[in-house]
């Protein structure tokens, strides 16, 4: 196994001590934790979502992480941005988030830049991860990312929750549907201020983990081609298909790759 | 023509029912026909709103559809209408 500027990838035994619960996992083992220790993830917003995906990519082992976050910790975070604390306040997301990784994890090489993400720079952050995750919270910055993935063939993790609710889509450029095969143009965004309460945005935040997990070990079925929907309050999961779409915007150009 | 409509969320929240069946003479409809009859029976402008605006999701027999498609429905059919979330 070699990361991306080809050096060889170990497990100290330290190492192996910490992840030792999910290297036991059948189908996970040594193999998985070393893919995961070889690949970089790029967590776009640290809000709700990104501090949930960012918390448990860093402790599942994931070799290096780029936190990408332009706010600073405002006290309306503290009901769901739990990578935050009262002290906080004031202080930019991103610098805050990779010191508290950093000090969860130190195997973890996390780093984070306080940036908006826009038409300018998305191109060299998508091409300097193995894959994107989405913890946005605007619909024309989700399809920006969503076009430089499919430009590189990055796989693309989607994300979203208002209220008591949200939902999941795995992107995994020609492989399967993009985020414009559902989603083909900007919406009216929904407001300045979504609702949302903390379980919700872990919830979804969690299932963009574990689907980044998938991705990366080649463990499990990833929601290619599917899209998750959860409803809170009713406990109510369900997946519909998506196909990706010849006129595409974004990706149906390559529709016979 | 019948078709089975489930509602989700705040849509269907707004709207007061969990789903309805939809009964229309023709054998096929465009979609934004079925939206308008919905609201016509509700009595008021809803699902219309959140398709203008883009902010829902639209399934037909389980498949998320692009809004803009020209889908035509058909008797038997199912729909899923969901409102888009976009937080984060």
């Amino acid at each position: 196994m070699r990361n991306v500027v080809g050096q060889a990838v170990n497990l100290t035994k330290e190492e192996m001590e910490i992840y030792d619960r999910q290297i036991r996992i059948t189908g996970f083992g040594i193999e998985g934790q070393k893919k995961l220790k070889s690949k970089r993830a790029l967590v776009i917003g640290i809000g709700g979502l990104g501090s949930i995906i960012a918390t448990y990519l860093t402790v599942a082992g994931v070799g290096k992480i780029i936190l990408v976050d332009r706010d600073k910790v405002e006290l309306t975070n503290m009901n769901r941005q739990i990578l935050y604390s009262i002290d906080d306040v004031g202080k930019p997301k991103a610098i805050v988030a990779a010191e508290k990784l950093r000090r969860m994890n130190p195997y973890v090489d996390v780093e984070g830049v306080v940036e908006e993400i826009n038409e300018d720079n998305i191109d060299d952050y998508v091409k300097s991860a193995d894959i994107v995750l989405d913890g946005l919270d605007n619909f024309r910055t989700r399809l920006l990312v969503n076009d430089a993935c499919v430009r590189y063939r990055r796989p693309f993790i989607h994300g979203a929750v208002s209220g008591f609710n949200g939902q999941v889509m795995d992107i995994v450029p020609f492989k399967g549907p993009c985020l414009r095969c559902v989603v083909p143009k900007e919406p009216q965004e929904e407001s300045k201020v979504v609702p949302v309460i903390g379980v919700t945005s872990a919830l979804v935040g969690s299932i963009e983990a574990l689907e980044a997990i998938k991705l990366l070990t080649g463990i499990g079925e990833p929601l290619v081609g599917y899209f998750l929907v959860i409803n809170g309050l009713h406990m109510h999961f369900k997946t519909f298909k998506v196909v990706r779409r010849p006129n595409c915007p974004a990706c149906g150009k390559e529709i016979s790759k | 023509m019948r078709i089975y409509v489930k509602f989700y969320a705040k849509i269907k929240d707004e709207v007061g029912i969990d789903h309805m069946f939809l009964d229309i003479e023709n054998d096929s409809t465009k979609l934004i026909e079925v939206i308008r009859e919905i609201d016509r029976r509700m009595n008021k402008k809803i699902i219309e709103e959140y398709y203008v605006r883009r902010r829902l999701l639209i399934s037909i027999n389980d498949t998320l559809i692009d809004i803009d498609d020209g889908i035509l429905l058909r008797n038997g059919d199912k729909i899923d209408i969901m409102p888009l979330p976009s937080g984060g």
